[in-house]
C-alpha cells in the first residue's frame, strides 16, 4: 500500500504533441484567456462551445478525455458541494419545498453551470500543467513577469521558488510515505478516530518531515552557493524560448474564440 | 515460530504502464531467534520483502504467516505489527519527540502497554548501549549514531519477536558499523530474531545463521554463509561480490587446501596454520 501515490493536480505527462512543443508563454496567457472566457458565457450555447474547444485541444495534445477527467478527481468533492450549495441557496420559482428547504428551477442551473464552470476552469489549467514541464512553466512566468522587474518584481527569484517547490513535491511525497509507514510500523494510528485524533497523530509524521524539508533545504541552498549562485543577474538561458508564427497565431486564434463564444452567446440571447 | 512466506507476489502500480513485479514467487522461511540476511543489488526487492514481514505491505498474491497469525486476517496486522519490529533505512529521521523517553515510549503506548514505561525505556536503552542519563535529552540534540539507537530502542520497545532492520548500517563509519552489529549480535542472543536487509555480502557473511539471496524479484539463492559463497563463486549474482576473503577461501579450496569456513581472518589463519601442520606430519 503506497499511502501517497494518486497521479493529479499539476503532473506533467511528456508526448509530442503541438501544445507539448508550443511556447510556454503562449500556453500560460492562452490559458489565462481560456479560463477567462469559462468565466463570461452564461448559457447552454457558451458551455457546450467550451466543451467542443477542450476536446478539441486535448485531442491535439495527445492527453484524452480519461487522462483529463482522472486529474479532476481531488477536486471533485469541491465541485459536488458547489453545486450542491447552488442547488439548495438560490432564491427563485421553487419546485419542491419542505420547511426551510426549497429547490428552485433556477437553483438547479445555477448548480449546473457553476459546476460546470468550475470543472472547465480546472480542466483548462490542468491542461497547462499536463502539457508544459514545470521547469519550462516557471521559465515562462519568469518571462512573462520579467517587464515588472522595472517596478522592483524580483521575477527570477519567483520563478526559482516555483521551480524549486515543484521539484521537490514528488521527493517530499516519498518522504512522507516513508515516514507515515515507519510511524505505522511503530504502532501509530493514522486512519482512525475523530478529526482530532487524527490530526494528533500526524504529529509523529509532520515533525520529523518538517527537520527533513530544512535539511534539504540548507543543503540545496550549500549545493548552489557551491556552483556560484547569485540571483538572476546576467544569466544567460542554455535553450532561450522563440516564439514562432505558430505561436503568435494560436495565441490569436484562442483570443478570437473567447470574443467570438462570448458575444455570439449575448447576441443569441437577446 | 517463524515467519513463513508462501509464493509472495508484490506488483507495485498495478494496472497503470508503470506496472512492476517487485517480488515474484518469492517462498521463504525465518526461524524465530535466527540471524538471517537478506541480500540483494539496489531493485531487487529487498526492501518490499522486509515490508511484508510486518504487514506493511500486503501481499497481491501469496501469503505471509507470523507464527500463527496470516496477514490475510485485517484483525491480526496490529499483533503482527507489534510482534516483528521494522527499522527502516536511516531511522534516525523518523524521531519526532521531545524526550527520549518520550520517545521510547511511543510505541508501547499505541500498542496499549502502558506500564513501568520508566523502566521499559531504561532497560532498552541499555540493550542499545546507552544509560539512564539519556532519558531526558531531546533526541534531535543527539549524535548520528546515538540517534540511530534510540530510534533501534524505540521499536525494541514493545518487544518485538522479530527484528527487521533494512540497511541498518548504511551511512556509518567503521567503528559505528561495528558497534551496532555488535549490539544486534547482543539482541539476537537473548532470543529475538534478526533479519537484516543489507547489500554489504561481507556483513551478511559475518554474521548470519542464513543468507536469502534475491535478484530481480525472486530468491536466488537461500543457505548457510558457507553454501551462499560456494554458490556464488560459480553463479555469481550482478551487483554482488564475494568479500576478498571469501573469494580467498574458494581459491584454497581450489588448489585442495580445504578448511573450515570463515570470514574472520584471525579464524582463517589460525585454520590454514592447523591444516599446514596436519598436513606436514
Amino acid at each position: 500500500m503506497k499511502f501517497l501515490d494518486n497521479m493529479s493536480f499539476g503532473q506533467y505527462v511528456p508526448a509530442d504533441s503541438p501544445i507539448h512543443r508550443a511556447d510556454p508563454r503562449c500556453k500560460i496567457v492562452s490559458a489565462v484567456a481560456l479560463i477567462t472566457g469559462v468565466f463570461l458565457v452564461k448559457e447552454p450555447l457558451g458551455f457546450s462551445s467550451w466543451i467542443a474547444v477542450l476536446i478539441f485541444l486535448s485531442r491535439l495534445s495527445r492527453i484524452g478525455i480519461p487522462m483529463m477527467l482522472r486529474t479532476v478527481r481531488p477536486v471533485m468533492l469541491l465541485i459536488a458541494f458547489t453545486a450542491v450549495i447552488n442547488v439548495f441557496f438560490t432564491s427563485g420559482t421553487p419546485l419542491w419545498e419542505m420547511g426551510p428547504v426549497s429547490i428552485t428551477s433556477e437553483g438547479i442551473r445555477m448548480g449546473i453551470y457553476m459546476s460546470l464552470r468550475l470543472l472547465l476552469l480546472v480542466l483548462f489549467a490542468n491542461l497547462l500543467t499536463l502539457t508544459t514541464s514545470p521547469m519550462a512553466l516557471a521559465d515562462g512566468i519568469e518571462s512573462l513577469l520579467s517587464p515588472f522587474k522595472k517596478i522592483g518584481m524580483p521575477a527570477h527569484d519567483i520563478a526559482m521558488m516555483m521551480t524549486i517547490a515543484l521539484r521537490f513535491i514528488p521527493t517530499l511525497l516519498n518522504e512522507t510515505d516513508r515516514i507515515m509507514k515507519a510511524q505505522l510500523a511503530r504502532g501509530a494510528d493514522l486512519d482512525r478516530g475523530g478529526l482530532i485524533r487524527r490530526l494528533k497523530a500526524f504529529i509523529p509524521v509532520l515533525i520529523p518531515l518538517f527537520v527533513i524539508v530544512f535539511q534539504r533545504a540548507d543543503d540545496l541552498a550549500v549545493a548552489m552557493e557551491a556552483r556560484c549562485y547569485r540571483g538572476g543577474g546576467g544569466r544567460t538561458r542554455m535553450k532561450p524560448f522563440i516564439w514562432s508564427w505558430r505561436d503568435g497565431l494560436s495565441l490569436v486564434f484562442v483570443i478570437i474564440s473567447v470574443v467570438v463564444i462570448t458575444l455570439l452567446e449575448g447576441r443569441l440571447k437577446l | 515460530m517463524s515467519i513463513s512466506i508462501k509464493n509472495l507476489t508484490h506488483i507495485y502500480h498495478r494496472g497503470t504502464p508503470l506496472e512492476v513485479a517487485a517480488l515474484s514467487d518469492v517462498s521463504l522461511e525465518i526461524p524465530g531467534g535466527s540471524w538471517t540476511s537478506i541480500v540483494g543489488h539496489t531493485g531487487s526487492g529487498k526492501s518490499t520483502l522486509a515490508q511484508h514481514m510486518n504487514a506493511l505491505l500486503l501481499p497481491d498474491m501469496g501469503e505471509v504467516v507470523v507464527d500463527d497469525l496470516s496477514v490475510s486476517s485485517k484483525k491480526d496486522l496490529r499483533e503482527i505489527r507489534r510482534k516483528v519490529g521494522l527499522v527502516f533505512q536511516y531511522p534516525e529521521q523518523q524521531l519526532f519527540a521531545e524526550t527520549v523517553k518520550d520517545e521510547l515510549s511511543f510505541g508501547p503506548k499505541n500498542w496499549g502497554m502502558t506500564d513501568n514505561l520508566d523502566d521499559l525505556s531504561e532497560k532498552v536503552l541499555d540493550q542499545v548501549g546507552l544509560d539512564r542519563t539519556y532519558l531526558d535529552r531531546s533526541p534531535f540534540k543527539l549524535s548520528g549514531g546515538e540517534k540511530r539507537r534510540v530510534a533501534i530502542a524505540s521499536v525494541l520497545a514493545v518487544s518485538p519477536s522479530y527484528l527487521v532492520l533494512d540497511e541498518p548500517t548504511a551511512g556509518l563509519d567503521a567503528s559505528g558499523r561495528g558497534y551496532l552489529l555488535k549490539l544486534l549480535n547482543k539482541i539476537n542472543n537473548s532470543g529475538t530474531a534478526v533479519v537484516m536487509v543489507t547489500h554489504d555480502l561481507e556483513i551478511a557473511l559475518d554474521m548470519s545463521d542464513r543468507i536469502i539471496a534475491l535478484q530481480l524479484g525472486k530468491v536466488a539463492h537461500s543457505g548457510s554463509p558457507r553454501d551462499t559463497v560456494l554458490y556464488m563463486s560459480s553463479n555469481p549474482v550482478p551487483g554482488l561480490l564475494l568479500p576478498s576473503i571469501a573469494d580467498l577461501w574458494v581459491k584454497l579450496s581450489k588448489y585442495g587446501m580445504e578448511i573450515p569456513f570463515s570470514c574472520d581472518p584471525s579464524t582463517m589463519a589460525k585454520n590454514i596454520d592447523e591444516k599446514r601442520r596436519g598436513t606436514k606430519k
